[in-house]
């Protein structure tokens, strides 16, 4: 059996230990509170009703998977240190770094399906109006999907690298924060006149912190616009390029850590 | 089947704290189908030997190799199952997909897996409860799943770390019959147990860890010979001075008799010959084989009088 097939055992255990934990449950239902509350509060809003929903359909999902990760991702590896089954697993032919991998992945599915869900209400809710929004909250769904991987792959950096979850969630959440508002960091230097190295620190945060940004294309989606091939084929290979960049640092961590 | 030499283990502590070395430079050498044990007091250094033989550990220097393969290569874990001291799994899979799990990881094929784990569920004695989550679980039927994944890929090499710990008595016979059959299979043993007995029963040779350091290697069936005294029983409250010469002989006095031990047989003839001739009545004279359990006691004995030694000069 190869490397990959370990990863993806692990993987699919993490989603399965998932599925079956409260937690997912208490996201879920939040979320049908809020998009349930957003729609009563449509019906008395002037304007287009179908486009609050899917506004809100969209950021809810966004929400829900940004909150998940950070809460859940950031246990994930403390969990298994702290009630040591990754000793019974590491006892076995896996290498750390498939351990990780496996991590990852078990989480990033697990957020597509929590992503899936809100949608799935988001859609549902829309078709009782009407309007099913199904192709919308796909593309949507879509780019959530890439901005999951982004992060999981941050909480999963931030777990190897601090000993404290709650650390690694308040950064995870911080860099999503950071990050969604990163074009910020631009035209502060272009306003604030910024020269010399200080340009080169805000620059050098502006590069090296995950441009979430980028990935967000909901105002595009809730005007309606399309989106080109070019920026869907770019948004996959910067997603895919700097989560599987983390992931690495990640594994070359966990790799010299011991498991006392 | 496992070599190691010249291990260390730094514990690197936290930011202020002071590096502990926990492993003293241990070498062994455990042959394919051998039954070793491997003891010690309470934080000798065994889990973490243990730890550094399955790569959980990175030791500071030293050598580990299994099957002629270094041991941090996720390869030679291949044909090792390893059953922690307190063993944990994931709370909401069955057991039978925990067991599906490591089966997968220990790399057995797809083909035989689920008659595999329907085996060692049946000889585990938990085949009734492959349906149900681990977290409903008593300790004592958690560490038989232990011993099912650890046994699950039909490993060459097992490590046992306090294997026994948690099981009724019967669960102890039945792990002890598992791991005879899995002796005459010819898997390799290792295991780290308080429970001398235990060790006695099921291993030909045993090793003792003292404070990170190995105090020698033994064969369980050469022990008796090793640390035989003998003893003499004379009935009435008397001082060793009122028969022997010497006062650095044991003496214990318990109702109404005094007992005398002698590490040798020369000395414990001689009192013999004094105390008849004195008249005295004897109650009882005799060798007291020893066991594995006075080695032990023994060695950690004169580990912390040499310790205490050191701490006082």
């Amino acid at each position: 059996m190869n490397s990959f097939h370990s990863s993806l055992c692990i993987a699919l255990t993490t989603f399965r230990e998932a599925m079956r934990a409260k937690l997912l449950l208490i996201v879920l239902l939040i979320s049908c509170m809020l998009i349930g509350t957003v729609t009563l509060f449509g019906m008395v809003t002037i304007g287009d009703q179908i486009q609050v929903l899917r506004d809100f359909g969209l950021t809810t999902m966004s929400l829900a998977t940004v909150g998940y990760i950070s809460i859940v991702g950031a246990t994930l590896l403390e969990k298994e240190l702290q009630k040591k089954t990754i000793f019974n697993i590491l006892s076995k032919p896996v290498a750390r770094w498939n351990f990780i991998f496996g991590k990852f992945l078990g989480l990033w599915i697990t957020v597509l399906v929590v992503g899936a869900s809100v949608a799935a209400i988001t859609v549902g809710i829309s078709t009782l109006f009407g309007d099913s929004s199904l192709k919308s909250v796909l593309i949507g769904l879509f780019f959530i999907a890439l901005e999951g991987l982004l992060l999981a792959a941050c909480v999963l950096f931030f777990s190897t690298i601090l000993v404290t979850p709650s650390l690694a969630g308040i950064l995870t959440l911080a860099t999503f924060i950071v990050g969604r508002s990163s074009e910020y960091l631009l035209r502060f230097i272009e306003k604030a006149e910024i020269t010399g190295i200080s340009k080169y620190i805000v620059e050098l945060i502006y590069w090296s912190i995950p441009n979430f940004a980028f990935l967000n294309v909901a105002d595009y989606i809730t005007f309606g616009s399309t989106l080109g091939v070019e920026f869907v084929v770019k948004s996959i290979v910067y997603s895919v390029g700097y989560s599987g960049a983390l992931v690495i640092v990640a594994s070359i961590i966990f790799e010299r850590r011991d498991f006392n | 089947m496992l070599h190691i030499k010249n291990l260390r283990y730094q514990h690197r502590g936290n930011w202020l704290g002071k590096p502990r070395e926990t492993l003293k430079g241990i070498s062994l050498d455990i042959n394919t189908g051998e039954s070793f044990g491997f003891l010690g007091h309470n934080g000798a250094g065994k889990t973490t030997t243990i730890k550094c033989i399955l790569g959980l550990l990175n030791p500071t220097s030293g050598e580990v190799l299994i099957n002629s393969i270094p041991s941090n290569q996720p390869y030679a874990r291949q044909y090792v199952g390893y059953v922690a001291e307190q063993p944990y799994f994931y709370d909401h899979l069955t057991v039978r997909e925990s067991l599906t799990m490591f089966a997968t990881l220990a790399n057995v094929p797809r083909e035989f897996r689920q008659t595999r784990i329907a085996h060692v569920l049946e000889r585990l004695g938990i085949g009734n409860r492959s349906h149900v989550t681990l977290r409903t679980l008593s300790k004592g039927l958690i560490q038989r799943v232990a011993m099912a994944q650890a046994i699950l890929a039909e490993p060459r090499l097992l490590i046992l770390d306090e294997p026994f710990s948690g099981l009724d008595p019967m669960g102890r016979r039945e792990f002890r019959e598992i791991l005879n059959e899995e002796r005459a299979k010819g898997t390799t043993l290792f295991i780290c147990t308080h429970v001398l007995n235990d060790i006695e029963r099921l291993c030909d040779r045993v090793s003792i860890l003292v404070e990170g350091e190995l105090r020698g290697v033994f064969n369980v069936s050469a022990l008796p010979s090793k640390c035989t005294s003998y003893q003499l029983e004379v009935v009435g409250s008397l001082q060793s001075t009122d028969i022997f010469s010497s006062k650095s002989i044991k003496r214990t006095e318990r109702s109404g008799v005094t007992l005398f031990e002698f590490d040798n047989r020369t000395s414990a003839e001689s009192a013999l010959r004094a105390a008849l001739n004195g008249g005295l009545e004897i109650s009882s004279y005799g060798s007291n084989k020893g066991n594995l359990e006075d080695l032990f006691s023994e060695i950690v004995q004169q580990e912390k009088s040499r310790a205490g030694i050191e701490d006082q000069s």
